[in-house]
C-alpha cells in the first residue's frame, strides 16, 4: 500500500507520463517508463556480465509470535559465473550455511553442526534454482542476481512501478525504483552511470504481518570475464560430515 | 495410569518480563517460523508454498491441565548439608541449530541468528537439561509421584531424583509418567496422525490430564538434537546417539533435522 500512495505522490510531483489506457489495460502492469527503463538497463547489464562477485549486508525483519518486530543481520557473499557456477555464503554470528553449484552438482552445507550434503543438479543456474526449491524447499537468498533474464523474473508478476528519485546509497549515487506484486512491494537503487550495478534492495512482504522487510546492501561489486573455478569448488570443512539431501516434504517427490 | 500430581510452589507471576520473553521464544519455536518469504527473493515470492511439515499450535492452544487433584505430597526430605545453589541451565552452544521453518518456503538461513539476539533473550534457541549432573535445590519445581517413586520437574522442564544424600539428580523422565504441563520452549511436532511434544530428547503426548512421556515414535523428524547426543561415525556416515535411540540427520528444506529410530 505504501508503495502504491508513493508510486501516485511521485507521480504527480515528477509529473510522470501516465498509462495509456487502452482494452488491455486491466492486464497491463502500471509501469512509469524510466523506472522500467532504468531496471532493464540493470538487468541487462548483470545478465551481459560473464562472471562477478558481491557482498551484501542483509537486514531483515522477523516478526516473533510475541509481536516483536526485530531485525536481524547477516552477510552474504555470492560469487556468479554464468551460466552455470554459483557460490553463496550466508553468515551469521556463530552460524551460517552455504552453497556450492559447478554445473553437475549442489553442495549445501551447514556450519553450524558442520555437516554437507551434495546432490546431483541440472545444468544451468536457472535450472538449479528451480531444482533446488520444488525439490528441495531451498530459496537461494538474492537468487535474482543469479538468473539468466533479471529483468523478466522480476517483473513477471509486477502490476505496478514507479521511479523516486535519486539519492546517493553508501556515497553511490543510484536511481530509486520500486516495483509491486500481489504479495510484494520491491524497492531498487541502480548505480547512475556507466555500470547500472544494484546498490540496494528492499523487498516488503505486505501481504503479512507487520509487513516485514528484507533489505540488502550491496558493496564490492567485482566484474570478470571469468571467474576461477576455486570459487565455486567445495572443498568438506574439516571434520565435517556428508548426510543425505531430502524432498522438501515427507511425502513430496524425490530427485 | 499411577501416577500422583502435585505442584510446589510453581509461580509464574514473579517472573520478569525478560524471563516471560525468553520463555515466549522459547515456547515459540514452531509458532517463529516464517510465512512464505521466498528467502530473499523476488522471483521466489510467487512460488507456491509446500505443504505444512507440521502443525502449529501455540502453548495457548494445548489442552489445558487438569486441576490439582489434592492428593497428598510425600514429604520432602531436605538435604542435610548446603549445597551450591542450582545454576541455570547450560547455555546452549552454537552446534545446535534452533529449528527450522515448519510452514512456508522459509528462508534457507532462517533461524541462523545468534542465540543472544534481542536483548540476550535468545532466538528459537532450544532448551538444554544438564542431563546428569546433581543440584542441591530445586527452587521452583512440581512432584509427579510415579511408580512408587518421587520424580521432581524443574522450572525448566527437566526431571529430577532426588538421591539420598538429599541433591537432585537430573534424569530422564520415566516413561509414562504424566506431568501436568508442557515445559517452556516445547517444540511441537507432527507425526503421522499425532501431535508430540519434544524437549531436549524427552518425547511427551498430550492426555485428558496432562502430558504423558513416552518412547520416541519410529522415525519421527526432530529440529534439534538432544544436548547430550553423542555423535558416531559409522563407515563413513554420521549419526547421533540418545538415551538408546539413534538421530540420523539429514538436510530438509535446506536446513538439518534428525530422524529417530531405535539403536537396533
Amino acid at each position: 500500500m505504501l508503495l502504491i500512495l508513493l508510486l501516485g505522490g511521485t507521480r504527480a510531483l515528477a509529473d510522470a507520463p501516465a498509462t495509456q489506457p487502452d482494452a488491455s489495460a486491466s492486464t497491463q502492469p502500471d509501469v512509469d517508463p524510466l523506472a522500467d527503463q532504468i531496471f532493464h538497463q540493470c538487468s541487462d547489464y548483470l545478465a551481459q556480465t560473464p562472471a562477478f562477485s558481491v557482498h551484501a549486508e542483509i537486514w531483515k525483519d522477523e516478526v516473533l509470535p510475541s509481536g516483536h518486530k526485530i531485525q536481524v543481520t547477516r552477510q552474504i557473499d555470492f560469487d556468479l559465473r554464468r551460466p552455470d557456477h554459483l557460490h553463496v555464503d550466508a553468515r551469521a554470528h556463530r552460524r551460517g550455511r552455504a552453497i556450492w553449484y559447478d554445473g553437475k552438482s549442489l553442495t549445501v552445507l551447514d556450519r553450524a553442526n558442520n555437516l554437507y550434503s551434495t546432490v546431483d543438479a541440472p545444468s544451468t543456474i536457472d535450472q538449479t534454482l528451480d531444482f533446488a526449491s520444488d525439490t528441495y524447499g531451498i530459496t537461494i537468498p538474492l537468487e535474482d542476481l543469479a538468473v539468466s533474464d533479471p529483468y523478466a523474473s522480476a517483473m513477471q508478476h509486477v502490476t505496478e512501478g514507479g521511479y523516486f528519485g535519486d539519492e546517493p546509497i553508501l556515497g553511490v549515487p543510484s536511481r530509486h525504483i520500486g516495483f509491486s506484486t500481489d504479495k510484494i512491494d520491491f524497492q531498487l537503487w541502480v548505480a547512475d552511470g556507466t555500470q547500472p550495478l544494484l546498490q540496494k534492495l528492499v523487498i516488503t512482504y505486505k501481504t503479512e504481518d507487520q509487513s516485514p522487510q528484507y533489505t540488502a546492501i550491496f558493496s564490492k561489486w567485482t566484474l570478470t570475464d571469468r571467474a576461477a573455478d576455486l570459487a565455486f569448488q567445495f572443498i568438506p570443512p574439516p571434520g565435517s560430515s556428508a548426510i543425505p539431501m531430502e524432498s522438501q516434504t515427507p511425502q513430496g517427490k524425490k530427485p | 495410569m499411577n501416577s500422583k500430581l502435585n505442584t510446589s510452589r510453581r509461580s509464574t507471576l514473579n517472573r520478569s518480563f525478560a524471563r516471560l520473553a525468553f520463555c515466549v521464544l522459547l515456547g515459540g519455536t514452531t509458532a517463529i517460523s516464517l510465512a512464505d518469504r521466498g528467502g530473499g527473493s523476488i522471483r521466489g515470492s510467487d512460488r507456491p508454498a509446500p505443504p505444512p511439515r507440521a502443525p502449529e499450535p501455540r502453548h495457548d492452544d494445548r489442552p489445558a491441565p487438569p486441576p490439582d487433584q489434592g492428593r497428598p505430597q510425600p514429604d520432602r526430605p531436605q538435604p542435610d548439608h548446603p549445597g551450591p545453589d542450582r545454576p541455570e541451565p547450560p547455555h546452549p552452544g552454537p552446534d545446535h541449530a534452533p529449528p527450522p521453518p515448519d510452514h512456508g518456503r522459509g528462508d534457507w538461513d532462517d533461524h541462523d541468528e545468534d542465540p543472544g539476539h534481542w536483548g540476550g533473550y535468545g532466538h528459537g534457541t532450544p532448551p538444554h537439561f544438564a542431563w546428569g549432573q546433581r543440584f542441591h535445590d530445586l527452587p521452583h519445581h512440581i512432584v509427579v509421584f510415579f511408580n512408587n517413586v518421587n520424580f521432581y520437574f524443574g522450572d525448566d522442564g527437566a526431571c529430577y531424583q532426588q538421591q539420598p544424600d538429599g541433591e537432585y539428580l537430573c534424569v530422564q523422565p520415566p516413561v509414562g509418567c504424566v506431568v501436568p504441563a508442557l515445559a517452556d520452549g516445547a517444540i511441537t511436532l507432527s507425526f503421522g496422525d499425532g501431535t508430540y511434544y519434544y524437549i531436549d530428547g524427552v518425547y511427551l503426548v498430550a492426555q485428558d490430564n496432562g502430558y504423558a512421556v513416552i518412547n520416541p515414535p519410529f522415525g519421527i523428524v526432530v529440529p534439534v538434537l538432544p544436548s547430550a547426543a553423542t555423535q558416531l561415525v559409522f563407515k563413513g556416515v554420521v549419526f547421533y546417539q540418545f538415551n538408546g535411540y539413534n538421530y540420523t540427520p539429514s538436510i530438509q528444506d535446506g536446513v538439518t533435522v534428525y530422524t529417530v529410530t531405535p539403536i537396533s
